[in-house]
């Protein structure tokens, strides 16, 4: 089992990318929280992207991390890679269209 | 609750079942244990235990006589237990919830 963790880096285009790896629930939700929040707070981003390719595991826990950095950022928050796992909560819950993903 | 889930999905993986009923099986006992520990009091013993036959895997959370009524279920966890599971029953004596999902 991976540790939980989430890195920040910006892009040119004023969006930053945020990488997470590792199982995502209660345990590690504040991890996903601070980094998402400190890279809000740092380089007020037009957009996030979030590369959730590395986390074989979430629960609703971390959808509700998710929701609520998607009102932060105003609504410009895009997933832009799933497991099979964190894909299929996603369409479950009926989210895949707000983080811009497809079926 | 992670090794729960985990030693779980290990059993079931012996058991010869697909990685998709196992993917539910873990979202469902981290959903569960989300659900009740987010408002549990300090002290109080709560108790998640699942069986696996080869027919169906069982997971049952029970509380102590004297706890308050530790489910809410209007929560998002609870409703996707309900979109993963066969059954789940909630109350009854000292048992919150026992959710079954069929192999």
């Amino acid at each position: 089992m991976t540790a939980f963790a989430a890195m920040a880096s910006p892009a040119a285009d004023g969006s930053v990318m945020v990488t997470a790896t590792g199982e995502l629930d209660m345990t590690s939700a504040p991890t996903l929280i601070e980094s998402l929040r400190d890279a809000i707070h740092a380089y007020a981003p037009s957009r996030v992207d979030l590369d959730l390719t590395g986390v074989p595991f979430m629960d609703s826990t971390g959808i509700q991390v998710l929701v609520a950095a998607h009102a932060d950022v105003d609504g410009d928050l895009r997933i832009t890679g799933t497991s099979p796992a964190v894909h299929r909560l996603l369409e479950l819950t009926g989210l895949l269209e707000t983080f811009g993903l497809t079926v | 609750m992670s090794t729960l889930r985990h030693v779980l999905d290990g059993a079931l993986a012996g058991l010869g079942v697909d990685e998709q009923k196992r993917t539910d099986i873990g979202l469902i006992v981290s959903e569960t244990w989300a659900n009740v520990i987010t408002h549990v009091r300090v002290g109080v013993a709560f108790q998640v235990r699942a069986t696996v036959d080869e027919e169906a895997c069982v997971i049952e959370v029970t509380s102590p006589p004297d706890a308050p009524d530790a489910l809410l279920p209007s929560q998002p966890s609870l409703r996707v237990v309900s979109a993963l599971a066969d059954t789940v029953d909630v109350g009854g004596d000292d048992l919150l919830l026992r959710v079954v999902k069929q192999l």
